[in-house]
C-alpha cells in the first residue's frame, strides 16, 4: 500500500477547498485536494457576496461594515474576527489583495462596497463582486438596458425579466434606468442555444438599428468569458450576462477558474469515492481513501475540511419520523452537529425575511476555524473547518456566502502558517 | 355590467361540482362553475385515489358499500383510461380482530361486493412484501383512479357541452331578492377583482366548505370537516391496494399510485376545512400502522405528506359518520338554493345525478341523465396503444407517459410538435405544446396547475430546472400573468415545502436547501416584494 505525506490535505473542491489550496500552495506548501464531486460553488450564480443585508435593517447595505454590529455573536464573521470590525476588514483586505488573479481579473468589485445587480428572475440583489462578464449589468443611474433572448428559449424570457425589473427598480428606488427587450430571430432548442457568434452579432446589429441602448443583457450561456468579450468588441457596445440559476454557466465557470488556478500552483486534485479518517486523541493521523477502486493512504501535518453544507455533502440530515427529531451530522468525521425537533427546524416561512433555520445549520468553530463543542472545547487539533460547513449564518438572507468562505479560509491558512 | 343569466351556477370545483356541471350541461342546461382555486384542490385532489370496491364499508355502512360497488362498475366503463386496475386485498393480521372476517364475508354477500378468499400463501405470493403474520386474505375489485384527472375530464366534457368553468373564482356573497337567490358575488383570486354572476338555481357543492358558504345566508347544516392525512412512499412496495381486515381505522389502506404507494389515512375533526397541514402525530401514526403491513418501513423513502378535509354528514364526524351523501333543498330559506355533501370520490357520479335530477325537476327539464353511458374525454382503448405509438412516431416511454396523462386528448398537441427538442421537464417528459394545451384547453393558470396536469416539477429534480420555464410559458400564454408571477412562484414553493417539512430526509433536505438558495440568495425573493405580492 502506498502512503503519501504532504503538508496539508484539503477535502472538497468548492470555493473553500480551492481557495485554501491556492493560498497554501503559493507559499510553497505541498498540498493535496481530495474531492467527491462538485458542490454549491458550481451551482451558485457566480457573484461573490460579502454582506448584503443585516437583521436589523430592511434596506440593503452599501458595505459589510454597516451590518457587522447587527450580526449575532455566533456568526462566523463575529467569531473569526473576535467581534472586531477592523479585524474583519483586515482579513478581507489581505485575502483579496493576496489573490489578484481572482479578485482583480476574474471578478470585478470591491470588498468594501456593494453594488446592485439584476438577476435572471428580473429581481435585484446586492453583492460585492461580480464576474467581469456581468460588470456592465451593475445598475447605474441614467442608462438604457436592452435584454436579449432567443425565440423558444423559455429558460430566459426577456419580456418577463424586463417586466419584473421595472417593478424591482421602483422597489430599490432607482428611477433613471430604462429597460427594453428584444428577441433574436434564430430558433433554438430548449437546450442551450447553439448559434454561431456571427449570427448573434449580425442579428443584434439589426436590432440596434431601431433600438438604442447603452448595455445589452444576455443569459449566461457561454462557457468562456472570452466569447462575451468578442461579441462586445464586434458590436462596440457594452454586454453583460445576468446572474442566473444552475445549468447556466456562471457558477461552473467560477469553480473551473479556481480549479485551473490551483493546478497552476501545483495542487494535485484527487477524486475520492470514500474517505476514512483515523482520529487518535484529538489529532487526525491518517486518511484512507478509496479512489478508482484502490485504497490509498495519505498523511499530512494539517487538514482542511471544506466539504460544504447539505448541498456539498459535508452535512447530512436524517429525520426520525417516530421521534420527530432531525439528526444533523458532519459526514467526514461523523460528528453530531445538532439534534433538533423537525417542527422547530422547519417552522419558518420559506421566504422569511429573517431566514430559515435549515440554512443556518452547520458545525461550530472557534476563532482559529477549529471545530469546537457546545462548551467551546476544541475537538480536533490539526484540522480546520472552512466554508459553508460552518453553521450560525444564513447566506440566503445575508448574501454572505462566499464572504464567509473567504474569511474562514484566510483564518485557517494563517493558523497553519503560524504553526509552521 | 354584464347581466348574463345562467340556468345554474355551481359553487365548488371538486369532483362533485364538476360532476354536476357535466351532468347538467349534457342535459342541455346553461351552467357556470365557480372554483376558488384550481379544480380538485379540496378533498378530491388530496384523496387516497382509491376506486372503492365497497369492501371497506360492508360491515359498518352497507348503503355506502352498495353505492361504491355499483359506481365502481360504472366508472370502469366511462373512465377506464384513467383507472389502473390493480385489484385489492383485505388482509387480516394477527393483531386484527379475528371475528371480523366472518362479518366481512356476510357483509359482502348482503351488499353485492365481490370478494374471494385466498390462502395466506397465495396472498404472500401475490404481494411478497407483506409482513409474514398474515392470517386471512380476500381479493376484491379495488382500483386506482386518478382523482385529479377524473375531475379535469369531467370539466372538459362539461366545457365541450357548453358549460363555463371558472377557476380562481371564489364565491363570497349570495345576491338575493327577498326569498329568491339571484346570483353570487365572486372574487377573482388571481386578479383581485370582484365580479357578479346570476342564475336561476345555485348549487353549493363545496364539500367540507359547504357549512361555511351556507352560513352566509344563515343556513345551518350538519357538516363536519374531517382531516385525513396521507404519506407518499417512493416506489411500489405493493402492486395491489392493501386494506386491513378490520373496522375502518387509521393507516389501514395502501394504494399503488403511479410510481408510488399512498399510505393513509387519519381522521381528525377540524373546525376549519382549510386547516389541512398534516400534523407530526398523524405522520407518526401512519408510519407505525404502515409498519404492521410492511416491516421494512424504516428503509423506505417517504416523499411527502398531504391532507384533505372529508365532508362528513352529521354531528359526530370521524370514523362514526356515514359515507353516504345527502342532497339538501333550501327552498324554505332561499328559493333556488340547493346543496350537496358527503359521499365518496367513488360515488360522485351518482351524487351528481341525484342533484341534477332535483335541479331538472325544478326547471322543468325532462332530458335524462347520460353520464353513466358516455365515456369521458380522452377515452381510448388500451389495445390501441401500439397503433398510436406508430402513428405519432414516438418511442414507447414518452408516449406511455403522455397517454397516461391525457389519453386520446394528446392527439391535439402531439400532432403539432416533435417532442425531442421541446422538453420543459426532463424528468417527466413534458413538452411546451403540452403546457400550452394545458393552459388553453384545461384552465391551467399557475405553476401548480401545470404540475397537477402534467406532473412537471414532480420528478427527481423537483422542479429545479423547469419551474422557471413553466412560469415563462405561462407569462407568454396568459395575459396579465406578470400580475401574480411572484405570488405564484412563492405559493408553489411554500406548498411543496409544507408537504415535505416533517419528513425531511437527506434527499428532500438538499432539495429544500437548493430551492432556498435559488430563490432567496439569487432571486432575493425573501427581501424584495415585487408586483402584487402577499
Ligand atoms: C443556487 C446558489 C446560488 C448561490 N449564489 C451565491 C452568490 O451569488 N454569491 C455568493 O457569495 N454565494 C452564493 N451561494 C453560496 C455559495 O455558493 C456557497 O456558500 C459556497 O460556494 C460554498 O462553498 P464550499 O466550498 O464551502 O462548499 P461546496 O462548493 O459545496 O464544496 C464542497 C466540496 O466538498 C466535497 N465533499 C463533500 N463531502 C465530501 C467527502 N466526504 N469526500 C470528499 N469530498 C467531499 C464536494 O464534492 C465539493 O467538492 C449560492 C449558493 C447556491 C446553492
Ligand atoms: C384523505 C382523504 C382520502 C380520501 N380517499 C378517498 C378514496 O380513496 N376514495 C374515495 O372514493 N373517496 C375518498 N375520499 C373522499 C373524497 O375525497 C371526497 O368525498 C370527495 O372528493 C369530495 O368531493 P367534493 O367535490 O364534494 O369536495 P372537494 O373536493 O373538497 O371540493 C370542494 C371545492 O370547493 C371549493 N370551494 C370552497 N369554498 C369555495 C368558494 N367560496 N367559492 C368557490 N369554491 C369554493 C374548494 O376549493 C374545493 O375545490 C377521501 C377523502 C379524504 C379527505
Amino acid at each position: 500500500m502506498s502512503e503519501t505525506i504532504v503538508d496539508t490535505i484539503i477535502i472538497g473542491i468548492g470555493a473553500a477547498g480551492l481557495l485554501s489550496s491556492i493560498y497554501l500552495a503559493r507559499k510553497g506548501q505541498k498540498v493535496l485536494c481530495l474531492f467527491k464531486g462538485l458542490g454549491a460553488t458550481a451551482m451558485s450564480s457566480g457573484c461573490f457576496d460579502i454582506l448584503g443585508y443585516s437583521y436589523k435593517r430592511s434596506d440593503w447595505l452599501s458595505s459589510f461594515t454597516e451590518g457587522y454590529n447587527d450580526l449575532p455573536s455566533e456568526h462566523p464573521y463575529k467569531i473569526l474576527s473576535e467581534g472586531d470590525l477592523h479585524q474583519l476588514d483586515s482579513i478581507l483586505k489581505e485575502a483579496t489583495v493576496n489573490l489578484g488573479e481572482l479578485f482583480d481579473k476574474f471578478l470585478y468589485g470591491n470588498y468594501t462596497k456593494n453594488v446592485l445587480i439584476p438577476t435572471i428572475f428580473g429581481t435585484i440583489k446586492p453583492t460585492a463582486y461580480v464576474q467581469v462578464s456581468m460588470k456592465n449589468a451593475i445598475l447605474r443611474e441614467d442608462t438604457d438596458m436592452l435584454i436579449i433572448g432567443f425565440r423558444d428559449f423559455y429558460e430566459f424570457n426577456p419580456r418577463l425579466i424586463a417586466h419584473m425589473l421595472k417593478t424591482a427598480l421602483k422597489v430599490f428606488d432607482i428611477c433613471n434606468i430604462r429597460i427594453n427587450y428584444a428577441y433574436l430571430k434564430t430558433q433554438s432548442s430548449t437546450t442551450f442555444p447553439k448559434i454561431s457568434l456571427e449570427t448573434i452579432v449580425s442579428e443584434i446589429k439589426s436590432i440596434l438599428k431601431h433600438k438604442r441602448t447603452d448595455i445589452i443583457l444576455f443569459p449566461a450561456i457561454f462557457d468562456s468569458i472570452e466569447t462575451v468579450k468578442k461579441i462586445e468588441k464586434e458590436l462596440n457596445i457594452h454586454i453583460a450576462e445576468l446572474p442566473s440559476t444552475p445549468a447556466y454557466r456562471a457558477g461552473i465557470r467560477l469553480n473551473s477558474f479556481l480549479v485551473n488556478l490551483a493546478e497552476k500552483y501545483g495542487v494535485s486534485l484527487i477524486h475520492a469515492d470514500d474517505i476514512k479518517v483515523d482520529l487518535e486523541g484529538r489529532r487526525i493521523t491518517r486518511l484512507r481513501v478509496l479512489s478508482h477502486n484502490r485504497i490509498l493512504e495519505y498523511k499530512a501535518h494539517n487538514y482542511i475540511i471544506a466539504t460544504g453544507d447539505l448541498l456539498g455533502g459535508g452535512l447530512e440530515l436524517y429525520t426520525d419520523l417516530i421521534s420527530g427529531v432531525a439528526h444533523i451530522k458532519e459526514t467526514l468525521l461523523g460528528f453530531e452537529v445538532e439534534n433538533v425537533s423537525i417542527e422547530n427546524l422547519t417552522k419558518q416561512d420559506f421566504f422569511s425575511r429573517n431566514g430559515h433555520k435549515l440554512s443556518r445549520i452547520g458545525v461550530r468553530i472557534n476563532n482559529s476555524a477549529r471545530l469546537v463543542d457546545k462548551n467551546g472545547k476544541e475537538l480536533v487539533k490539526n484540522a480546520y473547518f472552512v466554508g459553508s460547513i460552518i453553521g450560525g449564518y444564513d447566506y440566503n438572507v445575508e448574501k454572505s456566502g462566499l464572504g464567509v468562505v473567504l474569511v474562514s479560509v484566510w483564518k485557517a491558512v494563517n493558523e497553519i502558517f503560524r504553526g509552521e | 355590467m354584464n347581466k348574463k343569466k345562467y340556468d345554474v351556477i355551481i359553487i365548488g370545483g371538486g369532483i362533485v361540482g364538476v360532476g354536476i356541471a357535466r351532468d347538467l350541461s349534457m342535459r342541455g342546461l346553461e351552467v357556470a362553475l365557480l372554483e376558488r382555486y384550481d379544480l380538485a384542490t379540496g378533498a378530491t385532489g388530496r384523496s387516497h385515489a382509491l376506486l372503492h370496491s365497497g369492501g371497506r364499508y360492508v360491515v359498518k355502512d352497507p348503503v355506502s358499500a352498495r353505492e361504491c360497488a355499483q359506481e365502481n362498475l360504472v366508472l370502469r366503463k366511462i373512465a377506464s383510461h384513467i383507472i389502473d386496475n390493480v385489484g385489492g386485498l383485505f388482509i387480516g393480521l394477527d393483531v386484527d380482530p379475528p371475528d371480523y372476517a366472518e362479518k366481512f364475508i356476510k357483509g359482502c354477500k348482503e351488499t353485492g361486493v365481490k370478494c374471494d378468499e385466498l390462502s395466506v400463501k397465495e396472498a404472500i405470493k401475490m404481494e411478497p412484501n407483506l409482513n409474514k403474520n398474515v392470517q386471512r386474505a380476500f381479493l376484491v375489485n379495488d382500483a386506482h383512479i386518478d382523482p385529479f384527472k377524473l375531475t379535469l375530464l369531467n370539466a372538459i366534457d362539461a366545457l365541450d357541452a357548453g358549460a363555463k368553468i371558472m377557476t380562481y373564482h371564489e364565491a363570497i356573497v349570495f345576491i338575493t331578492n327577498k326569498k329568491d337567490v339571484m346570483g353570487v358575488r365572486v372574487k377573482d383570486n388571481l386578479k383581485n377583482k370582484l365580479k357578479e354572476f346570476y342564475a336561476d338555481i345555485i348549487v353549493v357543492a363545496a364539500g367540507a366548505w359547504n357549512r361555511k358558504i351556507l352560513s352566509m345566508v344563515n343556513i345551518n347544516i350538519e357538516i363536519l370537516p374531517n382531516r385525513g392525512t396521507i404519506l407518499v412512499i417512493s416506489g411500489r412496495i405493493f402492486n395491489r391496494v392493501i386494506n386491513r381486515l378490520r373496522m375502518p381505522s387509521d393507516g389501514d389502506i395502501i394504494v399503488p399510485s403511479y410510481e408510488t404507494n399512498l399510505l393513509g389515512t387519519t381522521s381528525v375533526n377540524v373546525s376549519d376545512p382549510d386547516d389541512n397541514s398534516p400534523s407530526i402525530a398523524e405522520i407518526r401514526t401512519l408510519f407505525l400502522e404502515g409498519k404492521k403491513l410492511f416491516s421494512d418501513m424504516s428503509n423506505l423513502r417517504i416523499l411527502r405528506a398531504y391532507a384533505g378535509p372529508r365532508p362528513l354528514i352529521g354531528r359526530r364526524g370521524g370514523r362514526e359518520a356515514p359515507r353516504t351523501f345527502q342532497v339538501f333543498d333550501h327552498e324554505e330559506t332561499l328559493r333556488g338554493l340547493i346543496s350537496v355533501a358527503g359521499g365518496k370520490l367513488t360515488t360522485y357520479r351518482l351524487m351528481a345525478e341525484k342533484v341534477s335530477d332535483v335541479v331538472s325537476k325544478k326547471l322543468g327539464i325532462r332530458a335524462p341523465c347520460r353520464t353513466h353511458k358516455e365515456p369521458l374525454p380522452g377515452y381510448y382503448d388500451k389495445r390501441d396503444l401500439e397503433r398510436l405509438i406508430r402513428k405519432w412516431n414516438f418511442t414507447k416511454l414518452p408516449i406511455a407517459k403522455i397517454l397516461m396523462r391525457w389519453g386520446a386528448l394528446a392527439s391535439t398537441f402531439l400532432s403539432v410538435s416533435t417532442w425531442k427538442n421541446k422538453l420543459v421537464c426532463y424528468c417527466e417528459l413534458v413538452t411546451y405544446p403540452e403546457i400550452k394545451f394545458a393552459i388553453q384547453r384545461t384552465f391551467a393558470r399557475t405553476i401548480g396547475d401545470i404540475m397537477r396536469r402534467t406532473r412537471a416539477t414532480m420528478g427527481p429534480c423537483q422542479g429545479q430546472n423547469c419551474t422557471y420555464k413553466i412560469s415563462s410559458t405561462l407569462y407568454d400564454t396568459i395575459e396579465n400573468y406578470h400580475y401574480y408571477f411572484i405570488r405564484d412562484l412563492k405559493s408553489h414553493l411554500r406548498r411543496r415545502w409544507a408537504g415535505m417539512r416533517y419528513i425531511l430526509n437527506s434527499h428532500q433536505a438538499n432539495q429544500a436547501a437548493l430551492q432556498l438558495a435559488l430563490f432567496n440568495n439569487l432571486g432575493n425573493f425573501n427581501k424584495i416584494l415585487v408586483g402584487n405580492d402577499e
